[in-house]
């Protein structure tokens, strides 16, 4: 038998052990590790709301270059139509639509509507967001 | 013919800083995980702590975490976890309850929803002649193992959260009574910020349970009820015994 100290884990995160509840981890939600479908596509759709929040911030302030004049907003658009933004876009794309559709899903279900029908659905949601994420993909790059 | 398996595992031990030991077993691999445990503390560390009861997902008492996963370690097989000769199998105890030791938890904070439920311990499991089985999903397969509240996201977030074991008891509570006072006070009790409405929809209790209770399902049952109520209390239409939404409201004989 070998044993080694956690590190990250010491017995600070049960004070005493007995009794104690355990010390509230704010991001133990994040953890994809050995998780069913159900649970990435929750873990998904958080960091997607998340980043989606962030990104409205963003449209706002570069929306603002317009009070700046037209020159000021052919730049940014110039700027825009830079590989990487259009990358960028894709993903901006991907995490609507599967924050969109799964969202969908899930006020569905959360309320009460085609319960037992949750796993097609959720399978529903991921060919529906592949296919629209490749068709608007397509459309990002081309046009 | 045998396994060489790597086992490392968790050691909570009172007032000492939480590590991890591994020990080399050789089993048969269809073998369970207790017995792994069992071989462990009978040949190699009496030191190890661990609960078990009946050996077959009745008592509900050796739930663990093995390889990333909620299990009942009294019915998985050492093949289907570790997967192959020579391979790993990390054990530690279930999330989000207090740790007593190694790998027991404190259950109390599931018994004390459990009993907040009104749910009997024991029950009837059986469905009565004519009651549709898959709706019936009696609760009382509930075995109180505490899986779904540690793999439940919400759960390790948020203490205040009756969690799916409680959530899904008070769902078959209600289904237990026609009076409809108590289903209302019942349905009082989870229609709350950290009752019902607290859940994500992220299904892992329904996923790991392993006595097919459907925790998550009954959680999405309650919130149309919830709905339903709170519509017809909008409309001003009086409660009646016989709006069941569905559910099958026939009395269990105790
Ligand atoms: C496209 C239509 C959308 C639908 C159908 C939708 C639906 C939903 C649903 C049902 C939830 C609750 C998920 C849960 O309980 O875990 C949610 C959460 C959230 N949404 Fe959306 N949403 C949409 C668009 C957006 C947009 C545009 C933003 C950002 C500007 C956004 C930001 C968020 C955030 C931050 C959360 C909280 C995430 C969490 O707590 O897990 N959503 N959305
Ligand atoms: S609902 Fe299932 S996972 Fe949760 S305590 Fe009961 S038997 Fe265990």
């Amino acid at each position: 038998m070998a044993s080694t100290q956690h590190p990250s884990n010491s017995s600070k995160a049960y004070p005493g052990h007995v009794g104690s509840r355990p010390r509230q981890q704010m991001l133990r939600w994040v953890d994809p590790r050995h998780k069913s479908a159900g649970y990435l596509g929750f873990i998904f759709n958080r960091v997607a709301g998340i980043g989606l929040v962030l990104y409205l911030y963003m449209h706002l302030i570069v929306l603002s270059t317009l009070t700046r004049g037209p020159e000021a907003w052919d730049g940014f658009v110039a700027f825009a139509k830079s590989p990487l933004i259009l990358a960028m876009d894709i993903v901006l794309l991907a995490g609507l639509l599967g924050h969109g559709l799964n969202g969908l899903r899930v006020a569905l279900v959360g309320s009460g509507i085609a319960v037992k029908q949750q796993r097609t659905l959720l399978n529903g949601v991921l060919v529906l967001a592949g296919v629209l994420l490749l068709i608007g993909g397509a459309l990002i790059l081309v046009l | 013919m045998s396994w060489t398996i790597n086992v490392t595992i968790e050691r909570h031990i009172v007032a000492r800083p939480v590590t991890t030991d591994r020990y080399t077993v050789e089993i048969e691999p269809h073998r369970n995980i207790l017995d792994v445990i069992e071989k462990i503390w009978a040949e190699q560390d009496r030191t190890l702590t661990f609960r078990h009861g009946c050996h077959h997902a009745s008592c509900g008492s050796c739930a663990i975490v093995a390889n990333g996963r909620e299990v009942l370690p009294c019915i998985v097989h050492v093949e289907d976890t570790v997967k192959k000769d020579g391979g790993t199998l990390a054990l530690g105890p279930l999330r989000n309850f207090p740790v007593i030791a190694d790998l027991v938890v404190d259950m109390e904070p599931l018994f004390a929803v459990m009993e907040k439920a009104g749910m009997p311990i024991v029950g009837p499991a059986d469905p009565l002649p004519g009651q549709p089985e898959d709706d019936y999903n009696a609760f009382e397969n509930c075995i109180e193992c505490g899986i779904c509240m540690s793999a439940c996201p919400v759960v390790a977030t948020d203490s205040e959260y009756m969690g799916p074991a409680g959530l899904a008891a008070v769902y078959q509570s209600i289904n237990h009574t026609a009076d409809a006072s108590e289903r209302s006070r019942l349905l009082d009790m989870v229609d709350t910020p950290s009752g019902i409405w607290r859940c994500h929809v992220a299904y892992e209790c329904s996923e790991l349970c392993p006595s097919n209770v459907d925790p998550a399902g009954k959680i999405m049952t309650l919130r149309r009820m919830a709905t339903f109520r709170r519509i017809r209390r909008l409309l001003g239409i009086k409660e009646k015994k016989e709006a069941t939404h569905g559910i099958d409201t026939t009395p269990v004989k105790q």
